[in-house]
């Protein structure tokens, strides 16, 4: 494993919450520029690993590198998540109801442009006019774009999205698939995706990593782990794309009958 | 000093250490009496505390049959007002929460005097079954709260479900067998309370263990006797604690914590006028008839210049205790929700040592802290002999309640706010101003009055250690009690009672705002 190699580097990442191995000896590469969907089963221990790359998270045993930088070793971390240049999109939102718009945004950011900034991250996202409003007042799609609008204030190189489209409906969904592709694509960053939905992977990501029981069971280009699936994973992924193209609802926009849509990597 | 945020969610030695630290403080008061029985072996205070256990006994059996009642009555209440709409809902919950801010010795004045008047009542509410009716009465708001406090963790979905299966009797059955570890423990916890305090029993002249007690020290002035006798009752409320928390398992820690705001209430027409029928009965037979004891002899003799004269003597001493109190209990509180983080086994060990030190009697600390003033110097006068003194033992036995409240606010915060403030740069001190700060302000402000008002209802450590010339309203009452007609007792009680409404209208308004806003990410 090279660890000179931008993006980050898992050696031997292990984890276990009480006493239950969570992650079991993982070691891998998540290179920038390409977006990633982080597959598997429920508990397979997907949110955990976004967690552990953001920081939040203790690995138990090995050790983590960011551009060839150790930021986490067994025990603890090394550099904190502020410091790893990284912006994440919870599965609630984590939006704080008592402040507005325009506060969750800037909230613990410095600059004298902090506040332009702020603004003009919610203009991209389409929201500059709730800016005074408070997040419990606005939509669900509204605050999916003002959570996504605080990720992107940050300048951020890499944005993790753990499961944000639970319990969207499918035109809102595409909106915010469509804005977090543009949003990458124009921010340059990269996006990890926690997602159960096959269309939403196959929409945004080029690349997965799958995960099973807690270990690896398939990384790299999501085309060619779709053309050799080993894991039951990506069989079952397969199947629900084969099923959605076959039929007379594509979902997502994917064209029937051409299978395994990724975007190029 | 930047602090991280995640030092809220992350989980470290520092919890249980600190948390064990914040229970060793609270239980410090009780020290100094447990080293006097260490001086040497004292034969004749051992013999009248070997003649202490029946009626220690006996008194455990009141307690029992009340908190019996009590868990009936609460239950019930808890679980028709959590499941059902029903007329003047809020209004029977407010009257019927105000025993457990006004002290228990009002009530037994209450029902004395009804039972002069009709001494047909004698039968309910004199001796041994008053001293029954009054743990019941005391029991009744702390079940009915904790049933309600349990019911927080059932969703629509479950109740949907449970009526689909076999109708609201099936969703009723499953609802109490889900809450009934909690208002198990809440009525364990109102008779170990009541039994601990000295007033009702000798409103209703009964000879019970606690005021047996408060003989020993204060008639005899015999400390060794009195410790004895404070072990003896403390070792029954731990065993009968004990049991209840092991029979009750973990599941309290959860239930209690649990976010509220899931379940709606429906309109069901026979249960909805079931519940309203058995609330006008609780609240009838447990509040007003009691109220009725104390309003006929107010208003039959006017004793208005001793009234204003008493509660002016007694008010700046009476803010003073509960102030004090509600102070150190509301800040042990916030600490022990620090502590105790969002980890079910901090939470499960806190609360059973909090349970406890609740129902452990309130003379334990305080003749412990007297014990200790024995032999404190003359420059700790101040700590020891002075007003602070019942500040302190009345805010450590008193801060679970605060801790409970607190606990319940940081439940009601998911923990991705602390990463996301994580993810953003903002640290633990801004976090703690920015995001939490306003509903902090409001649960400190909760569990300063709910401390106030616990505090302000205590007649039994007052007694015990307030400095000569200083009581406070309750003990006011409890002195004038026996000589004072029963006008001017009334009368007294009445104020009171009529103040600790309105705290506990505060605390109610107070408290319905205070769960954060949840976001979910659903179209709005």
């Amino acid at each position: 494993m090279d660890l000179s190699e931008r993006g980050f580097t898992l050696r031997n990442v292990s984890v276990c919450h009480n006493d239950r191995a969570i992650l079991s000896g993982i070691s891998c590469s998540i290179t920038p520029g390409k977006a990633w969907g982080i597959l598997g089963r429920s508990g397979s221990g997907k949110s955990t690993l976004l967690r552990l790359l953001a920081g939040l998270e203790v690995p138990d045993q090995g050790e983590i590198f960011l551009d060839g930088k150790l930021v986490s070793s067994g025990g603890k971390i090394v550099a904190r998540p502020a410091q790893r240049n990284i912006a994440m999109v919870f599965q609630d939102l984590a939006l704080w109801p008592n402040l507005t718009v325009l506060e969750n945004v800037t909230l613990g950011r410095h600059g004298a442009d902090m506040e332009a900034r702020a603004l003009r991250c919610l203009e991209q996202c389409g929201i500059r006019h709730l800016a005074l409003r408070h997040p419990d007042s606005i939509s669900g799609g509204e605050q999916q774009r003002l959570a996504l609008a605080r990720a992107i204030a940050g300048n951020p190189s890499y944005l993790f999205l753990d499961e944000p489209f639970n319990g969207l409906d499918l035109e809102i969904k595409q909106e915010i698939t469509g804005y977090i592709a543009r949003l990458a694509a124009e921010n340059r960053i990269t996006v990890l995706l926690v997602s159960h939905d096959p269309f939403e992977i196959l929409r945004l990501c080029g690349n997965a990593l799958v995960l099973e029981q807690g270990m690896i069971a398939g990384h790299g280009s999501l085309s060619t782990l779709l053309e050799n699936p080993e894991s039951g994973v990506i069989r079952a992924f397969r199947d629900v794309i084969d099923a959605a193209s076959g039929s007379a609802c594509p979902g997502y926009g994917h064209p029937p009958g051409r299978r395994f849509h990724a975007p190029a990597p | 000093m930047s602090v991280s945020a995640l030092l809220l969610e992350r989980p470290g030695r520092w919890r249980p250490a600190g948390l064990a630290a914040l229970i060793v403080v609270a239980m410090l008061p009780a020290l100094p009496l447990f080293l006097t029985l260490f001086q040497g072996p004292d034969l004749p205070a051992l013999k009248a505390a070997r003649s202490f256990a029946p009626l220690a006994a006996r008194s455990m059996a009141t307690a029992a049959a009340g908190g019996l009642v009590s868990l009936l009555v609460g239950g019930f209440a808890g679980i028709t007002q959590c499941l059902y709409r029903f007329g003047l809902a809020a209004l029977f919950r407010f009257v019927m929460l105000l025993p457990l801010v006004a002290p228990p010795l009002l009530w037994a004045v209450g029902f004395r005097n009804l039972c002069r008047w009709h001494p047909g009542a004698s039968f309910l509410f004199s001796g041994w079954s008053g001293m029954v009716s009054i743990t019941a009465i005391t029991g009744v708001p702390l079940v009915m709260l904790g049933t309600i406090m349990a019911c927080n963790s059932i969703g629509n979905s479950q109740c949907l479900a449970a009526r689909l299966a076999g109708g609201e009797k099936t969703l009723l059955r499953l609802v109490a067998r889900q809450v009934f570890p909690v208002s198990l423990l809440a009525a364990c916890l109102a008779a170990c309370l009541t039994l601990s305090v000295p007033g009702p029993a000798m409103a209703l002249g009964v000879k019970s263990a606690v005021s047996e007690i408060l003989l020993s020290f204060s008639a005899l002035y015999n400390l060794k006797l009195a410790a004895l006798q404070s072990l003896l009752l403390a070792s029954g409320v731990m065993v009968v604690m004990g049991a209840a928390m092991v029979f009750a398992g973990s599941s309290p820690a959860t239930l209690l914590v649990s976010v509220p705001g899931k379940l709606d209430r429906i309109h069901h027409r026979g249960m909805s006028f079931a519940a309203l029928v058995f609330h006008v009965a609780a609240a009838a037979i447990f509040v007003l008839l009691p109220c009725a004891g104390l309003v006929g002899p107010a208003f039959s003799s006017p004793f208005y210049p001793q009234v204003v004269n008493t509660v002016a003597r007694t008010l700046g001493n009476t803010l003073f205790y509960a102030g004090g109190a509600g102070l150190l209990a509301a800040f042990m509180g916030i600490l022990a929700v620090f502590f105790m983080g969002r980890f079910n086994k901090y939470r499960v060990a806190g609360f059973c040592f909090m349970a406890v030190i609740i129902a452990l009697p309130p003379a334990l600390g305080a003749l412990g802290f007297a014990a200790a003033a024995a032999h404190a110097p003359a420059w700790a006068d101040l700590l020891f002999r002075g007003g602070v003194s019942v500040c302190i033992v009345q805010g450590l036995r008193l801060f679970p309640f605060a801790a409970l409240a607190g606990a319940r606010f940081f439940a009601s915060m998911p923990p991705s706010w602390v990463y996301a403030a994580e993810m953003q740069g903002v640290d633990f001190w801004l976090y703690t101003r920015k995001v939490t700060g306003t509903a902090l302000l409001r649960i400190m402000a909760v569990s300063f009055l709910t401390g106030f008002l616990l505090s302000a209802a205590d007649a039994g450590t007052v007694l015990l250690l307030h400095p000569p010339g200083a009581q406070n309203l309750p003990l006011a009452i409890f002195t004038v009690m026996a000589n004072a007609p029963a006008g001017l007792t009334a009368q007294l009680s009445l104020v009171y009672i009529a103040a600790a409404a309105l705290f506990l209208s505060a605390i109610m308004a107070l408290e319905r705002g205070l769960s954060p806003k949840r976001i979910n990410n659903r179209p709005g």
